[in-house]
């Protein structure tokens, strides 16, 4: 097996000089057609996959940027990225484990014909090639991927001693919903499939709704003005379970709830903290950047429910305005006191009234009315709330307000 | 000359002076003391006939011209013969060579007399005792303090006019309460507006105006309150051993400044009925003076100076209640320090604040 691919790989680098490893090195387990990975990478890679196939099986990685333009591995010109790696995976002859990365579509596909794989078994593979991936780091996304076979190699029914929940079917469900069009389809596909494998690493979902008009009778027919009070009722409408952010762009309102299943971790200061974050993006208009703030967010809070530990808020370090701003209300200050201790040092001025000579008693009233004129009310329309508002009770922990 | 006054002990003929401890008239030589009222009357009987005319004729020439003695007054002491010179207000000085008291009488005669006298209850002493407790403040040099040498201190009899009146008042005041509130979709700001008309009477009695120029105004309003109730009748035997001025400010001059704080007290007073108003100001107001009526009364007071750093600073005692008044210099050095200081600890206090806030 090895040097049938070995003399696939080999032919296949021949051909392709410049789109396969941005290195000089011929790799034989990995072939890198985005440029990613360091000749370095690529030995130290190929090492770990060596040690693989000799204990184990075969597996390779492939890493393009598009399956869909890649035309050299292409074979049927499909843009069905299923028949891409069921294609590949015959075309080279491998008859272990084929991981494919396409980079441009944050997709991926790991094929094999070795054994059926269920969901479980490929999440707990690829747990932390994802984790690698969503950092970028690809060389370690790689290593975890032979990393996970081995795990699984020895230890079939699980990693970790089975310590992650799957949950059946999570593939098929959606978490990112935009009907307002404020992200590109290739940040939204991005944006789920993060999402997703929250739920798949953690079995707890969180889901951002994104609409344009939150008061849409089509979304909120029993007409509730306040997005916070709106939050909720989606949420429990949508019998969503986990933690959700809704954004109404029309209006610029932001939400997040946390329902009763994870408010013990996700108490109010967590989910007041976490809508701090994601509306520091969506001030500037980064909406895909606040959305993947809210994920990330939801990663480590819903994390730490799950291990039962607290999530400690971060502080934020002050701006740097602050200490001239400090030094400026100190000075004030402390000229108020000095001015009070300095005040003893000027005993001299005029008298301004005769109060000390006003005859004892002597104050006579003839008259004394206080006449009502006239009564003026000024009425100023109230804005809504810039600030973030909050509440929290049986049904969960809500936190929301403008952007 | 005869419009001097110098009191004499009864028993060994020594300048004898007022003594503030024991309010009555004492001998600094032989310590005897008598009450100003027996002295007062044993001067007059020993001054009856005691005119004498030992004038000379002289050449017209040899006279002063009348500009050449205006303003200036010329005695003889009456210890020593020496010649007196003193301004036309000098109404009690010491002798320049026998350090005799003196009493110039001539400057209480007719309607310049006054009518009442506060008698020194504090002693020279006591006035720098003051004095030192008075500079013996946080930002004051401690070199003022060290080398504070009193460069002259005397206890001056200063002229006041006191101003008695029955005050009648009218203001209308003009007054708000604002009251704010919200529903659901606005804010509310509610004002309601008052005249709040106050009519009515009050008195003021003995409200002093300085009477000399030689005393600024600032300072003996500063020395201010004297308690009224302890006023004699004018003695002028009370201003022996101390200085004073007859007044030099008219009557109808210093009706101006007791107008002014007459206006101003009854003001303050008739605003003290409007509590309860968010704002209240003076929409218009009109006082009428009636039964007015005052007197002219001499104040005790010690006056200080010392110079430090090439300035002058004087101050001022009351010399009936020991209240001493009079600006300080300040240790700039100490004070930059001590605000260096302060911004230190505040700053980091209130860093400290929105650190823990943020």
């Amino acid at each position: 097996m090895k040097k049938l691919l070995s003399i696939v790989l080999l032919a296949l680098l021949l051909v392709l000089p410049t789109t396969l490893a941005s290195a000089d090195y011929e790799a034989h387990y990995v072939f890198d057609g985005s440029g990613v990975l360091s000749e370095d990478d690529l030995k130290e890679i190929d090492q770990r996959f060596a040690d693989l196939d000799e204990n184990y099986a075969t597996a390779v990685t492939i890493i393009v940027d598009n399956y869909e333009n890649d035309e050299y591995f292409n074979f049927n010109d499909t843009d069905n990225f299923d028949e891409y790696t069921q294609t590949l995976y015959d075309q080279i002859g491998i008859d272990g484990y084929l991981l494919v990365l396409s980079l441009e579509h944050y997709d991926y596909r790991l094929y094999t014909s070795v054994e059926t794989l269920d969901e479980f078994s490929e999440y707990n593979i690829l747990a932390s090639t994802f984790d690698a991936l969503d950092e970028e780091n690809y060389k370690d996304a790689v290593i975890s991927f032979a990393d996970g076979l081995q795990q699984h190699f020895d230890d079939p029914e699980g990693i970790s001693g089975g310590d992650v929940e799957y949950v059946e079917g999570n593939d098929y469900e959606t978490y990112f919903y935009d009907f307002s069009g404020v992200v590109t389809d290739e940040e939204a596909e991005r944006l789920d499939a993060k999402l997703s494998r929250i739920e798949s690493k953690l079995g707890i979902p969180a889901r951002i709704v994104v609409l344009e008009d939150f008061t849409d009778p089509e979304w909120n027919p029993e007409g509730i003005r306040d997005i916070i009070p709106f939050a909720k009722y989606l949420y429990d409408d949508a019998m969503f379970t986990g933690v959700m952010l809704v954004i109404s762009t029309g209006d610029r309102d932001w939400a997040i709830h946390a329902g009763d299943d994870v408010d013990t971790t996700l108490n109010q200061k967590v989910v007041d903290y976490m809508g701090k974050e994601v509306i520091k993006f969506l001030k500037k208009d980064d909406y895909y950047g606040g959305f993947n703030r809210f994920a990330e967010l939801a990663s480590e809070t819903l994390t730490a429910h799950t291990s039962g530990v607290e999530y400690t808020v971060p502080r934020n370090q002050l701006a740097w305005w602050w200490l001239p701003l400090a030094i400026v209300i100190g000075a004030l200050i402390s000229l108020g006191i000095m001015t009070a201790l300095t005040a003893p040092l000027r005993t001299v001025s005029m008298k301004a009234g005769a109060s000390s000579y006003l005859v004892n008693n002597s104050l006579n009233y003839h008259d004394s009315r206080d006449i009502f004129l006239y009564r003026n009310v000024v009425r100023t329309r109230r804005e809504k709330s810039d600030s973030s508002s909050s509440s929290s009770g049986s049904g969960g922990t809500t936190s929301g307000g403008k952007y | 000359m005869s419009g001097l006054l110098d009191y004499k002990c009864p028993n060994c003929n020594a300048s004898i002076e007022f003594d503030s401890q024991s309010q009555q008239m004492q001998c600094p030589y032989c310590d005897t003391t008598i009450d100003v009222e027996s002295l007062q009357a044993m001067d007059n009987i020993l001054n009856e006939n005691a005119t004498e005319n030992l004038e000379w004729s002289q050449d017209e020439s040899e006279y002063f011209s009348s500009d050449d003695t205006q303003g200036m007054n010329v005695y003889a002491c009456q210890s020593c013969g020496g010649e007196v010179v003193a301004d036309e207000t000098t109404a009690a000085t010491k002798c320049p060579f026998c350090d005799n008291n003196i009493v110039m009488k001539n400057q209480f005669s007719g309607d310049l007399k006054p009518d009442v006298i506060i008698p020194f209850m504090h002693d020279k002493k006591a006035a720098k005792e003051a004095l030192k407790k008075h500079v013996d403040k946080r930002f004051v040099p401690q070199v003022f303090k060290d080398e504070n040498h009193i460069d002259e201190i005397k206890g001056v009899y200063v002229p006041v006019w006191l101003f008695d009146s029955k005050v009648h008042a009218h203001y209308v005041f003009h007054g708000e309460i604002i009251r704010t509130y919200s529903d659901s979709n606005y804010d509310y700001t509610e004002t309601s507006v008052y005249m709040l008309n106050r009519s009515g009477e009050l008195a003021f009695q003995n409200i002093p105006v300085d009477g000399s120029t030689k005393m600024d105004d600032d300072l003996m309003e500063s020395v201010e309150p004297f308690d009224v109730a302890q006023t004699k009748d004018f003695q002028t035997a009370y201003l022996s051993g101390y200085l004073a001025n007859r007044y030099d400010v008219d009557v109808d001059e210093c009706i101006k400044r007791a107008n002014e704080r007459i206006r101003y007290s009854t003001e303050e007073v008739l605003r003290g009925s409007t509590a309860g108003y968010s704002n209240v100001t003076v929409q218009s107001g009109n006082i009428n003076l009636s039964d007015n009526s005052y007197r002219y009364a001499m104040y005790p007071v010690w006056l200080l100076n010392t110079s430090w750093n090439g300035q002058k600073f004087a101050f001022a005692m009351n010399g009936q209640s020991g209240k001493i008044v009079g600006n300080l210099p300040m240790d700039k050095s100490k004070a930059a320090l001590w605000m260096a200081g302060l911004t230190l600890i505040n700053s980091a206090v209130v860093y400290a604040i929105a650190w823990f806030l943020r």
